[in-house]
């Protein structure tokens, strides 16, 4: 292997070590920093009928229309208490070369931090208090585990289209 | 493929349908030289084109139909019936060659023998090619060769108009292709017009020149030289000898000596004879053999001719070729715009500001212009684009040995160009089906005492604000019994099903239902009649099945005029805000105690002696009810529907910009999308059409 391409393997690792930490339910979570779009402050959501309440409706983000869904709800851990730092984690989510923004609504917005790939471990099978489907991996963070989100999984579309009446 | 690439196939595509329009014209008004002079253009037209692109096998073949039209053009040849089916065929052909050069392939053998065979045929239409048939056409046509075979001398004589500069063309180069063409024998600058240094407008052209030229090159070449500039230049071309003409072009001068004389002086031949011997002009026209004295009114006529073709064509021919995109840029800034508006003009009621109110409503009132502006650039008549729909129909009536009247009404109405284009193939679709399915054979029609030609209309016309595309026949109508048997053969629906006719009809739009007993390559194939509701249905449009056994069908498509932005009136339930779209309200009533008592637990009021169903938007959508002061009525009507739609509030008004709401929402029934409003929050726009289907369904 030459010097170059080890130079580019450490660059794209370095950018994939980057991760979004937020707090949503009072617990610290993270989603891979590439995967955020941006984040915006938690402002009016207008309600759609006959979706389930895990999608809480849809917000204006500079002119356009993108939908937000309540990330403890959608875990089932109950629902975001609207707060001063309420904010919304606007993640590109792509399907079937179909590429869409969808909010996800947190507590609060924690730090950009790296956490290396030697410090990720495989979710535990079980015990974990949300679906081990929802995670993509454990990584170290200050000596404690956290839970890397798969932003794909939770925010399948063809879960969230399902009408709830 | 490249940008260059792609403007040279949407003009192509553009000149290909100039020519059919033209054919189709021809073909049932008869000949004109309008049609002609149409076809003529775009056939050069691609030939130019196809030439700067190397595409040789385009160039070839186009070449020759152009010659063939060209004599067509100055009346040497008459346009036959079968000569239209000839040029319809070369078009074809052109089409595929174009198609062929754009992706870089090789002529295939079929292709190979349609470009001989058509060559041929094109080629032994040439006078020039059947020597012996003793016709007008041959003497003409004689003269013609002689024209091109001698050198001639011609004089040529152009001035700048004032706004020259602005054309962006370069004078000397359009004097550098005279060498090309032949020699020129002399030139004079004509500097006579530029005024004193003071009263000097630099941007403006006062030069002209006077060129004596030498050529072998009939007229119409001659003045291809300045196709580019023709409009930005005063020009003459009239052959040397012309001394009528000459001393028109003498006398039209301010300095008519001082002209002359420099004329002279610069060696021009022409101006020396007629200054020498004025007093022979007579003698010399009498000794001008016939020959030349036809030749010169040929001459003229083809002036005449083809001054009169670019003025018919002028005011149609003047249009502009933008970028679809570019205008939905602008649409968009629009819509933004409006957007801030409306902010300012709650400002302006927040702070109950009187003149910053009004400000903001004259503000609306010139943005609505705007759009409405914006939006007619995107309008087209969707006869121009209708059109070709007779010839598919001669086509497949053809194939099917079927005599077909067919009718287009109301090509006039104006629709956006997207949504024309969109339309185009499911209404061929459509259109296949009636001839293929619908229209019975002749013999058949005749036993039954209709007339043997079937009749098919297609029929545009604006409808509460909707446009409405109604296809309808007089053939054998829907088979009621072999769609119902076909679809619960295919699990569609249950055997003991209530369905009324209508619903059946519309149960040939499902996949993979066709009730065709064959299968032919026009249609029946299943696939179809689902893609073409699909195709309506993302253009935001309905479409309607009715029949009548024995009688034919009608297919009703209700299409929106834009898709960007519509007029909406704003209200709310629940939490909710909603827009319903204008043009659909027909009023607003309260739901005071006196309906409420005549309901008595119905769900429809009596509302001048009709029954309205209403419709409760909270308990459509499963929401809690929460009961407020006054509840509101808003009475849409789409198509034959009308219902009365319950909401809390009404606002007013609003210019709605409409906004997808994504995939996640993509099931939610009613709801085709959502708008911003001025204070940042987001309306949802109601789909009435599909609001009212969805209803009806559940009810059934």
């Amino acid at each position: 292997m030459n010097k170059g391409e080890n130079r580019l393997n450490g660059e794209t690792s370095e950018a994939q070590d980057q991760y979004l930490l937020f707090l949503a339910g009072g617990v610290l979570y993270a989603v891979e920093a590439l995967k955020a779009q941006e984040i915006v402050e938690y402002s009016s959501v207008t309600k759609v009928p006959m979706m389930h309440p895990y999608v809480k409706g849809v917000t204006n983000i500079r002119g356009n229309i993108v939908p937000v869904v309540d990330l403890i709800n959608r875990f089932g851990l109950g629902e975001t208490q609207i707060g001063d730092k309420t904010s919304i984690v606007v993640i590109n989510y792509e399907k079937n070369d179909q590429k869409m923004e969808i909010g996800m609504m947190i507590d609060e917005v924690y730090a950009v931090d790296k956490i290396p790939q030697s410090n990720l471990k495989k979710s535990p099978e079980f015990g974990s208090k949300i679906e081990a489907r929802y995670i993509l991996n454990m990584g170290k963070y200050n000596n404690k585990y956290i839970a890397i989100l798969n932003t794909d999984a939770i925010l399948n579309i063809d879960e969230l289209s399902k009408l709830f009446v | 493929m490249s940008e260059e690439l792609k403007l040279f196939c949407e003009d192509a595509d553009e000149q290909l349908s100039f020519m059919e329009n033209a054919l189709i014209e021809m073909q049932e008004n008869g000949v004109d030289d309008e049609s002609i002079g149409a076809l003529f253009r775009a056939m050069h037209t691609i030939k130019g084109t196809a030439g700067m692109f190397g595409f040789d096998s385009v160039v070839g073949f186009t070449h020759i139909a152009e010659n063939l039209l060209s004599e067509v053009r100055e009346g040497k040849i008459k346009l036959k019936e079968e000569m239209i089916d000839l040029f319809f065929k070369s078009k074809d052909h052109a089409q595929k060659l174009i198609d062929l050069a754009v992706e870089d392939k090789e002529l295939d053998e079929d292709t190979k023998k349609t470009d001989d065979e058509l060559q041929k045929i094109l080629k032994s239409m040439m006078p020039d090619a059947k020597p012996t048939e003793p016709s007008e056409v041959i003497i003409q046509d004689e003269e013609s060769g002689d024209e091109g075979g001698e050198e001639e001398l011609w004089h040529i004589s152009f001035r700048l108009k004032p706004h020259f500069f602005s054309s962006g063309m370069d004078i000397l180069s359009i004097i550098s292709f005279f060498s090309i063409l032949g020699e020129v024998k002399h030139l004079l600058f004509v500097d006579s017009d530029i005024p004193d240094i003071n009263s000097i407008n630099p941007t403006e052209a006062y030069i002209g020149y006077e060129v004596l030229f030498s050529t072998d090159a009939p007229y119409a070449e001659i003045e291809e030289i300045f196709e580019f500039v023709i409009d930005d230049i005063e020009l003459h071309i009239f052959k040397a000898d012309d001394e009528d003409m000459l001393e028109a072009l003498i006398e039209s001068c301010d300095d008519k000596d001082g002209f002359r004389d420099r004329l002279v002086s610069s060696g021009f031949e022409n101006v020396i004879a007629l200054q020498k011997e004025p007093l022979k002009l007579e003698d010399k026209i009498e000794k001008t053999d016939e020959k030349q004295e036809e030749s010169q009114k040929i001459e003229s006529q083809k002036t005449e001719k083809t001054v009169s073709v670019k003025k018919k064509a002028s005011p149609k021919s003047f249009s502009l070729r933008v970028d679809s995109s570019k205008i939905d840029q602008l649409i968009n800034q629009i819509s933004e715009m409006v957007i801030a508006n409306a902010k300012v003009t709650r400002r302006a009621d927040v702070l109950d500001d009187n003149e910053l109110d009004e400000s903001a409503t004259i503000l609306s009132d010139m943005l609505e212009e705007i759009r409405t502006g914006v939006m007619n650039i995107r309008m087209v008549q969707v006869g121009d684009s209708f059109n070709k729909f007779k010839r598919i129909v001669h086509d497949v009536a053809k194939k099917v040995d079927k005599e077909i009247d067919f009718e287009i009404i109301g090509g006039e109405t104006e629709l956006d160009k997207m949504v024309v284009e969109k339309i185009s193939d499911p209404l061929m679709h459509m259109l296949r089906n009636s001839i293929d399915h619908g229209i019975e054979m002749p013999s058949e029609r005749e036993a039954l005492g209709k007339s043997p030609k079937g009749h098919v209309s297609l029929k545009t016309y604006p409808d509460a604000g909707t446009i409405v595309i109604e296809i309808s026949d007089d053939g054998k109508g829907l088979p009621k019994e072999k769609i119902l048997e076909k679809a619960i053969a295919n699990g569609l629906i249950n055997e003991n099903n209530n369905l009324s006719d209508k619903d059946i009809y519309n149960l040939i739009f499902a996949a993979g239902l066709s009730t065709a007993e064959s299968v032919s390559d026009i249609s029946g194939r299943g696939v179809g009649m689902d893609v073409v509701k699909r195709n309506i249905e993302s253009l935001r449009g309905t479409v309607e099945i009715d029949s009548k056994p024995g009688e034919g069908s009608l297919f009703t498509i209700r299409l929106p005029l834009t898709l960007a932005i519509i007029d909406g009136f704003l209200t709310q339930s629940g939490d909710t805000k909603y827009i319903i779209p204008l043009e659909m309200i027909q009023e607003c009533i309260e739901l005071d105690d006196h309906y409420r008592k005549e309901m008595d637990g119905n769900e429809f009021i009596n509302l001048r002696d009709s029954m309205l169903p209403l419709l409760d938007v909270r308990t459509y959508f499963k929401e809690e009810k929460t009961q407020s002061k006054r509840e509101n009525v808003v009475v849409v009507r789409y198509g034959d529907y009308k219902i009365g739609m319950m909401v809390d509030e009404l606002f007013g008004e609003f210019q709605t910009v409409i906004k997808p709401l994504g995939e996640v929402f993509r099931n939610v029934p009613g709801i085709s999308g959502g708008t911003i409003l001025g204070s940042g929050e987001i309306a949802l726009i109601f789909d009435i059409p599909k609001l009212m289907e969805h209803k009806i369904r559940e009810i059934n």
